[in-house]
């Protein structure tokens, strides 16, 4: 009896024991990388986009398909639409969706998104807002206490994807919509790539939204990427996942394991992920990953990985003159890549 | 004398001391207060100050000729966080005009992680006595300040803690006319 007893407290003090995270253990690396392509930088964005119009702190950005690109600045919380050479066409005030004097006067983060038929979408986290525009920057829908999102998937009917947990089981329901659209039977296999101790403080909603990318490929279908366990899932209507792949390339996965021996303490409170700033280009059908390759004992470069739907590598791009660079985020407007660090966008362009 | 102009003479004499006493007492309640206001006040001049580098050579500012951007910031300090962006724009747009100095009120160590951390884009220093510059500059520690001193070496412009987007503009269009 007393064993019992000893065996179940130590359960219980066991890391992990109150979520159900699996971790896989020791990936082997199952992807060829090709020739890099080099990305040049051609120019920075300025600081100055107008007379009276500054870029002071952007902190999101999404581009509409027609080469336009949306930042949104956190400091006058403002968006602003820029096009393919960096002139300012128009800005959407967001503070103008609120009443109070005290919410227009605090610098907010927000998250913004653009669908081609549906206008521009902009979450507010402070205010747990979401807030749609059209095309001329007019509010045109509001929706109010909305949980966190730290990315805006728009189905082809216009309705906000939003992930939830049942149990163990992934679901995605509209924003509104009670009906599950989605479901993953058991996700919590798909969690981690690698045995990181700090997963299990994560609820398992919190780790899948700061470690997940997901969008609307299709009518049926949705793809979902982890950055984390580096694995890219085709999921449709019917409840069956129609792709389930580990996307490992050598070099990156053996400059991962270099990191985690780096920081092998701070696994114990963070986890850190395998990509960043992924991005699906729709008219492509291409995902774009990007990962920090070590290039010596204290430097390293920034990479993108170009995969297709199925998981297999397009292409990839070496950053030329780009060292130990945190990128904040990353989007591509037809041939540039705009790039965010320390607060100025940086623009690239693949050497032909 | 007559008895008239005497007590004139009296009542000119008192009023004249009264006079030079409510004088000398005004000015020296003046120096008092101006001693124990929390800040610099507008126009009051700023006389040259040392400071110590990044390389840990000493160096006496004497503010005159270009007109400055003093930003005051140690490193526990929330509003100097928030405002290290708009400093580092103010760098970027006004650095060919005005001279730029970053005083960091820390412990020693803390400029070199500031400058990795912060990535701040203009040159950082630290006073050799850090109770005599809090004491000249009447700060309160921790504390984010931003001063603009004119040409004249006269404080121009002055904002404790965070800035705000209309403090942005108001500096951006005085600092548009020098």
């Amino acid at each position: 009896m007393r064993k019992v007893l000893i065996l179940l407290l130590l359960a219980a003090f066991l890391p992990g024991s109150e979520h159900n995270i699996t971790v896989i253990k020791n990936p082997k690396a199952n992807i060829i990388e090709k020739p890099a392509i080099p990305l040049k930088h051609v120019r920075t964005i300025p600081l100055r986009l107008a007379n009276n119009v500054f870029n002071i702190d952007p902190i999101s950005a999404t581009a509409d398909g027609d080469g336009n690109i949306y930042l949104y600045d956190k400091f006058i919380c403002q968006v602003r639409k820029l096009d393919k050479n960096d002139n300012l066409l128009s800005t959407i005030d967001i503070n103008s969706a609120y009443k109070s004097w005290q919410i227009k006067k605090t610098r907010r983060p927000a998250f913004i998104q653009y669908s081609r038929n549906h206008g521009l979408y902009v979450y507010d986290p402070m205010m747990t807002t979401l807030l749609r525009y059209n095309k001329q920057g007019k509010l045109i829908e509001r929706f109010e206490k909305v949980p966190f999102i730290n990315r805006i998937v728009v189905s082809p009917d216009g309705g906000v994807l939003l992930p939830e947990f049942i149990e163990n089981d992934l679901v995605f329901k509209c924003l509104g919509k009670k009906n599950v659209l989605f479901r993953i039977n058991d996700y919590k296999h798909e969690f981690l790539f690698f045995k990181q101790e700090g997963a299990y403080k994560f609820p398992p909603r919190g780790l899948f939204l700061a470690g997940s990318y997901f969008l609307y490929l299709d009518r049926d279908r949705i793809l979902i990427f982890s950055i984390y366990s580096s694995r890219l899932i085709l999921l449709n209507k019917s409840e069956n996942v129609t792709s389930n792949k580990l996307l490992c390339p050598k070099e990156a996965l053996d400059s991962f394991y270099h990191e985690l021996l780096l920081r092998k303490k701070e696994t114990f409170t963070k986890v850190i992920p395998f990509y960043f700033n992924p991005f699906f280009n729709l008219n492509e059908k291409l995902l774009y990953v990007q990962s920090r390759i070590k290039t010596g004992k204290s430097t390293w470069g920034n990479y993108i990985y170009v995969f297709d739907i199925c998981g297999t590598m397009n292409h990839r791009l070496v950053f030329d003159d780009f060292k130990n660079k945190y990128i904040n985020f990353l989007v591509k407007n037809d041939q540039e890549y705009w790039v965010l660090v320390n607060k100025k966008i940086y623009i690239f362009k693949e050497e032909t | 004398m007559n008895k008239s102009s005497r007590v004139l003479f009296i009542i000119v004499t008192a009023l004249l001391i009264v006079f030079v006493f409510t004088t000398v007492r005004l000015i020296s309640i003046s120096r008092s207060l101006r001693n124990s206001l929390p800040y610099l006040l507008l126009n009051e001049s700023i006389g040259g100050f040392e400071l110590v580098n990044e390389q840990g050579e000493r160096a006496t500012v004497r503010i005159s000729e270009k007109p400055s951007f003093i930003f005051v910031f140690s490193r526990p300090c929330s509003p100097c966080d928030q405002n290290i962006g708009l400093w580092n724009a103010f760098a970027e747009m006004f650095s060919e005009k005005m001279n730029f100095y970053g005083i960091i009120l820390d412990e020693p160590g803390a400029m070199g992680y500031l400058r990795e951390k912060t990535k701040l884009g203009f040159p950082l220093y630290v006073p050799p006595d850090i109770k005599v510059f809090t004491s000249t500059f009447r700060l309160r520690l921790p504390h984010s300040q931003t001063i603009i001193v004119s040409g004249k070496g006269k404080v121009a412009y002055l904002k404790p803690g965070v800035l705000t987007q209309d403090d942005f503009s108001r500096i951006v269009e005085k600092c548009e006319k020098y």
